[in-house]
């Protein structure tokens, strides 16, 4: 009796923990860490976009005319932060990457899964702003993912605007 | 270690287990901006340049999409005139030949005994130095083989030999020599005409494979969907003559196999039975000239021979006669034989009997664009000069040999002796991209640029009628450490060859053909067109002034592919006739120069 409980026990234990294993790794890849979030250089969307009021497009600046918003190249970030008055250890950093000529390794924030048709584009020229979907930035120290963008959360606001909701719109 | 049924399971689960732990890999999560931003790139935007298609020898237009600097796919120019928008599988599979995992990826000199296929890698620097030693060492005993290239190249490439005093010779296993040996032979014209199967009504095709590597197969693909179906109330019939159903025969309204080397000869019986029904559209006189030449063999004996009864040979006579476009071709299978340009002529001489040389629907010679001052310098050679040319290395009139796109060694037949040329060259220099069986007995690599990396002009020979030109401009920045062989070529000129400064004037490849595209279209293109040299994409036709080719060689194809019994029977049957031939051709050749192009008089020889 008493050997067959510590077997039951050791199999419940084994699948428990290979439960979690598994798990895990699912969670890694799929959904959002906060370690995956810390990015190479400590930039703040509150700083630019809030306290020197750069336009979003100014850095991100094929949203308007392409699927992709993009990021901008590390030359423009130094044609401002070339000619600083006073250079932090972080603006030194950014310095750095750009004399040894390499481009920053930025951890991706938003991403949409391969089977998802999403522009840019298109979501601008229907008179949206960025902050509608990717929340106040410039109120933000660390930018987080302000949303899920999972189908029922595209799928709300589709419905809300009048947008289409027919199946291959998105999935073509 | 025994495998009992409960280990057997053990190890399942941990397989299927293990299988799962792939599908729980974190996706790429980095953005990688650009250090330096390009102009011309929008993320997520596709830019379409225009270039041609040099797969092959048809020069068809092609417009490349180009996401993030990188070709994707590659789609037909419609505003072409070769290929109209339509582009073959081989022309939308030149993008593996770019992203080829095989490519030779820089410089490699030989490491080891030569065709053992071992190199190590070396800067271009070194190349060159290696290179430049040998070409001052073998000055005028240099030889190069290259695939036929047209254009500014050719014109550099021959720049180039005849700097280092050396001998230029363009192969193509796939050339078609004996078509324009038939033509000269027949209309004195040394060059490959328009089949205007477009408007033609009656196609009789003599294993000529059109639908499928024929000269420009795009072109006469375009060409006969408008035959079958582009003109209202008339769906053009197509006879195709083959021994085998290829895919070309397949698609015509009637394929009759023939026995393989006797198309000529059925060709000669079609013509004998025209003539006997009297349905020939030529005058009496012209009537008892070319008799002769279908007197020799009775139509029993040649529909025994070539396995095509006397009723069909008779049939074909009447519908090819009675049509009101009818056009006859040759290639392919035809031109497989010992016999090939006699079959040519046989077939040419088709054509004269129904009078539709020179007329739409027919055959028409167009005259080449002359660009930038002569196309003649690529015409290709045949197995018999590559022989030759072997031998002499074997006698050490040349030692120092350079290779371009060419693999003699795969594609010459074991047949014609070549191998000669590789061992016996001292010293052996390959420009080809990929390790070959000719490129593994180098002793240097130069690589070239992949065609969608480099600037490129093709010369438009036949074919179509308008004299065309196509401009080719790179698409991609260059994957590898590979240099254009125009770049190569003008750097060694002025390193290492006693050249004067002026035969080189141009810093790169680049410039130069740029000069001599601003030479042509300096008073062809109208100031107010929107079309220019400096805009990207430029990809155009112009017509061009330009004499007909003058030169024209006796060489006749001596080396053959193969021979069989009833290929003999006919050989020997076209000895016995030969003369009769001859006499008919001067007589065609007359008849061209003064009836059927009085416009081109002066530029016929004789």
């Amino acid at each position: 009796m008493k050997k067959t409980f510590w077997v039951g026990m050791i199999v419940v234990a084994m699948t428990a923990g290979i439960a979690v294993g598994l798990g895990t790794l699912y969670s890694t890849g799929s959904a959002d860490l906060i370690t995956q979030d810390r990015q190479p250089l400590a930039f703040s969307h509150e700083f630019h976009a809030g306290q020197l009021n750069v336009a979003c497009v100014y850095c991100h600046r094929a949203a308007e005319q392409s699927a992709t918003a993009g990021i901008p190249s590390v030359q423009l970030c130094l044609s401002c932060h070339r000619n600083l008055d006073a250079q932090t250890p972080d603006t030194n950093a950014l310095l750095a990457y750009w004399q040894e000529r390499k481009p920053i390794p930025w951890v991706r924030l938003q991403r949409l899964p391969d089977f998802v048709y999403f522009t840019h584009q298109r979501h601008l020229g229907t008179g949206l702003k960025c902050a509608e979907c990717h929340g106040t930035v410039e109120h933000m120290r660390y930018t987080p993912r302000a949303a899920t963008y999972e189908m029922g959360w595209c799928l709300s606001c589709h419905a809300q605007r009048g947008a289409s909701r027919d199946c291959w719109t998105c999935h073509k | 270690m025994d495998l009992n049924r409960r280990t057997f399971l053990h190890m399942a689960g941990l397989t299927a287990a293990g299988s799962v732990l792939p599908g729980c890999e974190r996706e790429v999560h980095r953005l990688i901006p650009y250090l330096l931003p390009d102009d011309e790139i929008v993320p997520g935007v596709d830019n379409w340049y225009a270039s041609i298609c040099q797969e092959c020898h048809a020069g068809c237009g092609i417009l490349v999409r180009v996401m993030e600097g990188r070709a994707k796919k590659i789609e037909g120019n419609p505003t072409h005139p070769v290929n109209q928008g339509k582009l073959c599988a081989r022309g939308q599979a030149a993008l593996q030949g770019l992203y080829n995992p095989d490519r030779i990826r820089g410089p490699l000199q030989r490491d080891g005994r030569r065709g053992d296929g071992t190199f190590k890698p070396i800067t271009w620097e070194e190349g060159f130095a290696i290179w430049g030693a040998q070409l001052r060492a073998h000055q005028g005993r240099t030889a190069m083989v290259s695939r036929p290239v047209s254009g500014s190249l050719a014109v550099l490439m021959s720049q180039f030999m005849q700097a280092g005093n050396g001998r230029l010779v363009f192969y193509d296993p796939a050339d078609s020599h004996s078509l324009r040996a038939a033509n000269r032979r027949c209309f004195g014209i040394d060059g490959v005409p328009q089949y205007d199967i477009a408007h033609c009504d009656y196609l009789l095709s003599f294993g000529a494979p059109f639908l499928e590597r024929w000269l420009s197969p795009v072109f006469f693909g375009v060409a006969y969907g408008h035959m079958r179906q582009g003109r209202p109330m008339i769906r053009g019939r197509f006879v195709h003559l083959e021994p085998r159903l290829s895919l070309t025969a397949a698609n015509a309204d009637r394929w009759i196999p023939i026995k393989a080397g006797t198309e000529g000869l059925l060709a000669l019986g079609i013509g004998q039975a025209m003539l006997h029904e009297g349905l020939v559209k030529l005058s009496p006189r012209d009537q008892q000239q070319i008799k002769p030449l279908y007197a020799r063999r009775s139509l029993e004996s040649i529909a025994e021979l070539t396995d095509v009864s006397r009723d069909e040979i008779v049939h074909l006579a009447r519908e090819f006669a009675q049509a009101a476009a009818p056009l006859a071709i040759g290639g392919g299978s035809s031109c497989a034989q010992t016999n090939e340009t006699m079959t040519l002529m046989a077939i040419n001489a088709l054509n004269l009997l129904v009078g539709n040389i020179g007329r739409e629907g027919g055959v028409r010679f167009f005259r080449p664009a002359q660009f930038p001052a002569s196309s003649d310098t690529s015409r290709s050679v045949s197995e018999q000069t590559l022989s030759r040319l072997s031998e002499e290395f074997t006698q050490g009139r040349y030692s120092l040999l350079h290779l371009y796109r060419t693999n003699p060694l795969f594609a010459v037949p074991p047949s014609v002796p070549i191998q000669g040329m590789f061992d016996r060259a001292q010293f052996i220099v390959s420009f080809s991209s990929f390790l070959d069986e000719s490129t593994a007995m180098a002793d240097l690599i130069l690589p070239d640029h992949s065609p969608l990396e480099s600037w490129s002009d093709h010369v438009q020979t036949g074919v179509v009628a308008m004299p065309t030109i196509g401009l080719g401009q790179p698409v991609v920045t260059p994957l590898h450490d590979t240099q254009a062989i125009g770049d190569v070529l003008l750097e060694a000129m002025r390193r290492f060859l006693p050249t004067h400064p002026h035969d080189v004037p141009a810093k790169d490849f680049y410039e130069r053909l740029r000069a001599q595209w601003e030479t042509l279209l300096v008073d062809r293109v109208p100031s107010d067109h929107p079309i220019g040299l400096r805009r990207r994409g430029y990809n155009g036709c112009s017509r061009a002034a330009g004499g007909m080719h003058r030169r024209h060689r006796s060489t006749r194809r001596l080396i053959r592919y193969s021979s069989n019994i009833s290929l003999r029977s006919f050989t020997a049957m076209n000895r016995n006739f030969r003369f009769t031939f001859i006499r008919i051709l001067r007589w065609a050749s007359v008849m061209a120069r003064e009836r059927i192009f009085p416009g081109y008089k002066s530029s016929l020889i004789r």
